[in-house]
């Protein structure tokens, strides 16, 4: 038989051992709100946690077989036959004493967190000492693998499983959704923009007045004048104070979602959508800030990332509607950013109701056109809810008036159509004259909430 | 092209003196066989893993099984230069290539690693038994196998608008799991009908996938148990042309001082030390004063169907002896030969002990209960069992028994998939609403999985998607076990009094136990 030799290149003979469809990880909005019910409530996991138990010890089994397999086959220097056999007992240890526990107790629910788990099983190394024999340093650190069994377990649009610790869960679900709504709309849209020496030119808006001045569709030319520059170095702070009354517990939305859920998750991909923003605009400072103000007895903004997950882990629907506190610790929080001249304040409000508890002391002028309307209508509203409209709209009017800063105020509505006809809508539509005017955001729509509110709040404002 | 001829040419002129050194122990050369020289030596490592999880180099791995592997090349656990030679005609053999000049010492172990492939070779082109050929329609049927998913998983993400994200994934687990369970000849399995082939792309798929793993099980079932009989003769050439090597005064290694045995390149470990090369070796040698020639040791072992003749040679007595006289033997020398210094002599010999064990079990095993088929083995104890099933208000729960790491949460879906379809109206793969407990095995874990679909409102974008329930519970006597004091999920609870255990078998009374508490706690309503 002739001998010959041919030569397989990589792609002919490829690795078995190799991951498959390594594709981004597409989360629905559901299933955002699937994991961050799961993150803020850990005995909705257990599931979950049994499965890590499972796939842990299966991992280990594996393990196991190979570190045989290497021992009596390869050849080791004596630190990695050392390092092997030490691996080879702790997973022995892991496998036949500490998961079979662990597992029963996440069964009876008794460890949940963390510290939990690594209490207990510290309890379980202290038999081991006596046995001695084993690094415990290492074992020690072999048990960090265990911070699976706490992890929360995702699965995307495509069934796709993605483990993630508690701790990276905010961010992890922050990007998908920072994402998500950054392909649905860009508050700068970069195609639209055309970077020229003397300035970025706005084509859109220079085209509509090259239309305006030329009176003719296409423009016959595009005058010096008709030229929109983008504003340099513009800085905007997003305040999105969010209503987190008794009322938001309502499940109203598709997958028993709440209304909290919903701001909850919206407050969360604006954070990220600006965050994102910025790192790719690469400008010496952020563009956009946003800080969300929970409507609370005791209002604080948050404005960063160890405050947001916070906020998120704690939020809770409960309460009276605080509204005016909120709006005012806004206020104080903005008033005390830069004094620059060029800086744009947002107030994007979002809530189900009315607020109902006035503030006191109160520094504003009170609109007496709109005292005037309150007096002379029938109402089943109550008068410290009126009081506080009367509050609110004061507030608002001292703000517009305002010259030192451009304060833009928007103001959404959670509720159906139908709601239009309501003294609620009527009542707040009454309330914003002069300023905005309030916008129904259907509780179906909650995917396109945050889309909804850059959309109106910082496009057409 | 000049270029590389001359980088393997080192290689190629020590692989044409193994040639000669082989016609020169046993007579002649085999010609029927395929080399495959890895430069990079983790698909060596990759390759022989496959082999030895599924049976072939070609066979497609579940994503739990990937998984696992990946996870364990990382920590470096993997053995490396493991003998990675496939029985089959042609014989293939996988070596790591070493680097292309050859000192002295690599020179003889390349040489040694080839006589002992050839000695493979050499038995599979000679021997009576019908393992070689069985083991290259195997071959064939896999890589048949693997080329139909990779063209299915293209014209699937072709055809398709959104692209399959999970198709390949899925594609890969349906196979692994089917082929676990025709192996074991599970006969609850739903297999589509032909009608429903021309329907979807994935139902040809899946019908020609098992139409071909069928096969598979169906051929594989027949081979004929052999490894005694192929490891035993390439060690015992392979022993001969060490001592010709050393004899014909190339090569020198220097001698401790108590024993007169040379200390062989270390890189030889894998094809010196594990303790079936050391059984089989004694076994053929104490066949080897039966006879009267090498020449009639050599026509004996030929005529072999299977390791069953072989050790049919002896009396059990016989075969009892051996197996204790030289793993008593093995024991005194192997640590301190193939192991440093600095390691305890009970950590490393317990390593080898088990070996040993597995050894004895398969011995026994084909001894006493005359197993020549692969077949038989595998029915003795199925990788994949079947348990019946539980009614829960006319909703059927399947139970199986797996002892195979192949299986994971996601192969459940697909388990669970197959389980739902076992009825006349096929239509898709996607979703279905029968559920399946796992019995299983896990190092100190016995465990038990319940894994439950619930009713979809929306149709899934992957087979992977489904609101599922898993939950898991350790199988024990222990009395106490399954009282669980939950009271805070009492009201997600459905009233399950309707429950028919009439169908379940073989299940021992925890076993019972673990399903009755899985059924109360997961089969509820999301």
């Amino acid at each position: 038989m002739p001998h010959r030799i041919n030569f397989i290149t990589a792609e002919e003979f490829t690795d078995p051992i190799q991951a498959y469809g390594d594709v981004e990880f597409i989360l629905d909005f559901e299933d955002a709100a699937q994991v961050l019910r799961l993150w803020r409530n850990p005995h909705l996991g257990r599931s979950s946690r049994e499965g890590a138990v499972l796939s842990l010890a299966a991992k280990n089994a594996v393990a196991m077989e190979n570190i045989v397999q290497k021992i009596m086959t390869t050849y080791l220097t004596a630190p990695e036959e050392e390092r092997l056999l030490n691996e080879l007992k702790i997973l022995r240890f892991m496998g036949d004493r500490i998961l079979p526990d662990v597992l029963e107790r996440v069964n009876r629910n008794e460890l949940q967190t963390l510290e939990e788990i690594l209490k207990y099983i510290q309890d379980l190394l202290r038999n081991l000492k006596y046995e001695g024999s084993v690094d415990l340093d290492q074992l020690a650190e072999k048990l960090n693998q265990l911070q699976e069994i706490i992890d929360i377990e995702i699965t995307d649009a495509f069934g796709r499983k993605k483990r993630i610790s508690r701790e990276s869960v905010m961010d992890l679900l922050g990007k998908i959704l920072g994402r998500f709504l950054l392909k649905q709309i860009s508050v700068a849209p970069i195609d639209e923009v055309q970077k020229r020496p003397r300035g970025t030119i706005r084509l859109r808006e220079t085209y509509k007045s090259a239309i305006l001045s030329s009176q003719n569709i296409p423009p016959t030319s595009v005058k010096q004048e008709d030229i929109i520059r983008v504003k340099k170095d513009r800085r905007s702070l997003v305040y999105l104070i969010v209503d987190m009354s008794q009322s938001m517990k309502k499940a109203v939305f598709e997958g028993k979602m709440s209304r909290l859920d919903g701001a909850l998750l919206t407050s969360l991909s604006l954070y990220y959508y600006f965050k994102i923003l910025n790192r790719r605009k690469r400008k010496r400072f952020d563009m956009f800030k946003l800080a969300v103000v929970p409507v609370r007895k005791n209002p604080t903004v948050v404005d960063d990332d160890s405050k947001m997950e916070n906020y998120l882990l704690t939020a809770d629907a409960k309460g009276k509607t605080y509204m005016v506190q909120a709006v005012q610790t806004a206020i104080d929080h903005a008033k005390k950013q830069r004094v620059d001249k060029d800086i744009d304040v947002y107030f994007t409000i979002v809530t189900d109701g009315m607020p109902n508890v006035p503030t006191f002391p109160y520094n504003y002028r009170k609109n007496e056109e709109l005292q005037k309307y309150f007096s002379e209508i029938q109402t089943k509203t109550k008068p410290e809810t009126i009081d506080c409209l009367i509050q609110l709209n004061g507030i608002f009017k001292h703000l517009k008036n305002d010259r030192t800063r451009n304060w833009n105020i928007s103001y959404f509505l959670m509720g159906t159509e139908s709601l239009r006809n309501k003294e609620l809508f009527i009542h707040t539509k009454q309330m914003l004259k002069g300023i905005t005017r309030p916008i129904l955001i259907d509780p179906a729509q909650i995917k396109k909430l945050g889309e909804q509110i850059l959309r109106e709040s910082m496009m057409h404002a | 092209m000049l270029k590389t001829e001359t980088e393997f040419d080192e290689i190629v002129r020590v692989y044409n003196l193994a040639r000669d050194d082989f016609k020169a122990l046993v007579g002649e050369t085999p010609e029927n066989y395929r080399a495959l020289l890895f430069v990079n030596p983790d698909l060596h490592v990759s390759v022989n893993r496959v082999i030895e999880i599924t049976g072939t180099p070609q066979a497609i791995l579940t994503a739990e099984q990937i998984t696992h592997l990946k996870s364990a090349r990382i920590n470096d656990f993997l053995p490396v230069g493991k003998e990675t030679i496939y029985n089959s005609l042609p014989t293939l053999i996988y070596l790591s290539a070493p680097s292309y000049e050859l000192n002295k010492e690599q020179e003889f172990t390349l040489r040694v690693m080839l006589i002992h492939a050839f000695a493979h070779a050499y038995m599979n082109e000679k021997t009576e038994s019908n393992s070689p050929q069985i083991l290259s329609r195997l071959y064939q049927i896999d890589t048949v196998l693997k080329e139909l998913m990779t063209n299915n998983v293209f014209q699937l993400n072709k055809e398709s608008s959104d692209g399959h994200a999970w198709a390949w994934q899925y594609f890969q687990d349906l196979i692994g799991v089917i082929r676990l369970f025709t192996e074991a000849g599970v006969e609850d399995f739903y297999i589509p009908p032909e009608i429903a082939r021309k329907y979807t792309l994935f139902n040809n798929f899946s019908i020609e996938a098992i139409n071909y793993l069928s096969e598979r099980a169906k051929v594989s079932r027949k081979k004929h148990l052999h490894e005694l009989i192929d490891e035993g003769f390439a060690h015992y050439v392979q022993a001969k042309g060490i001592e010709y090597l050393i004899k014909s005064g190339d090569y020198e290694f220097k001698k401790s001082v108590e024993d007169k045995e040379p200390k062989l390149p270390n890189e030889l470990k894998s094809f010196l030390a594990p303790p079936i090369g050391e059984f089989s070796l004694a076994v053929i040698r104490r066949l080897e004063t039966k006879v009267e020639n090498e020449k009639e040791l050599f026509s004996k072992l030929f005529n072999y169907k299977s390791d069953i003749n072989l050790l049919e040679e002896f009396t059990w007595d016989e075969v009892k002896d051996l197996l204790a006289v030289n793993k008593n033997l093995h024991s005194e020398g192997v640590v301190e030969k193939w192991h440093s210094t600095r390691s305890r002599w009970t950590d490393i010999w317990s390593v080898y002990a088990y070996g040993w064990k597995i050894i004895d079990e398969y011995t026994r095993k084909v001894y006493r209960k005359k197993f020549s088929t692969f077949g038989q083995l595998q029915d003795e104890k199925p990788r994949i069992e079947s348990k019946g099933y539980v009614k829960v208000d006319q909703k059927k729960v399947y139970v199986f028994e797996v002892n195979d790491y192949g299986i994971g949460i996601d192969q459940l879906v697909i388990l669970h998939n197959h389980m739902a379809l076992y009825r006349d109206d096929f239509k898709t793969i996607l979703p279905a609403f029968a559920d399946v407990i796992v019995f299983k095995k896990i190092g100190g874990i016995h465990v038990s999985t319940l894994f439950a679909v619930h009713k979809t409102k929306h149709q899934p974008l992957s087979p992977y998607n489904l609101p599922v329930v898993t939950r898991a519970v350790q199988v024990t006597k222990r009395k106490d076990a399954y009282k669980f004091d939950l009271d805070e999920e009492s009201e997600d609870k459905v009233d399950v009094s309707n429950v028919d255990y009439t169908y379940l078998r073989k299940l021992t009374q925890p076993q019972r136990g673990a399903i009755a508490y899985l059924i109360k706690e997961g089969l509820f309503e999301l």
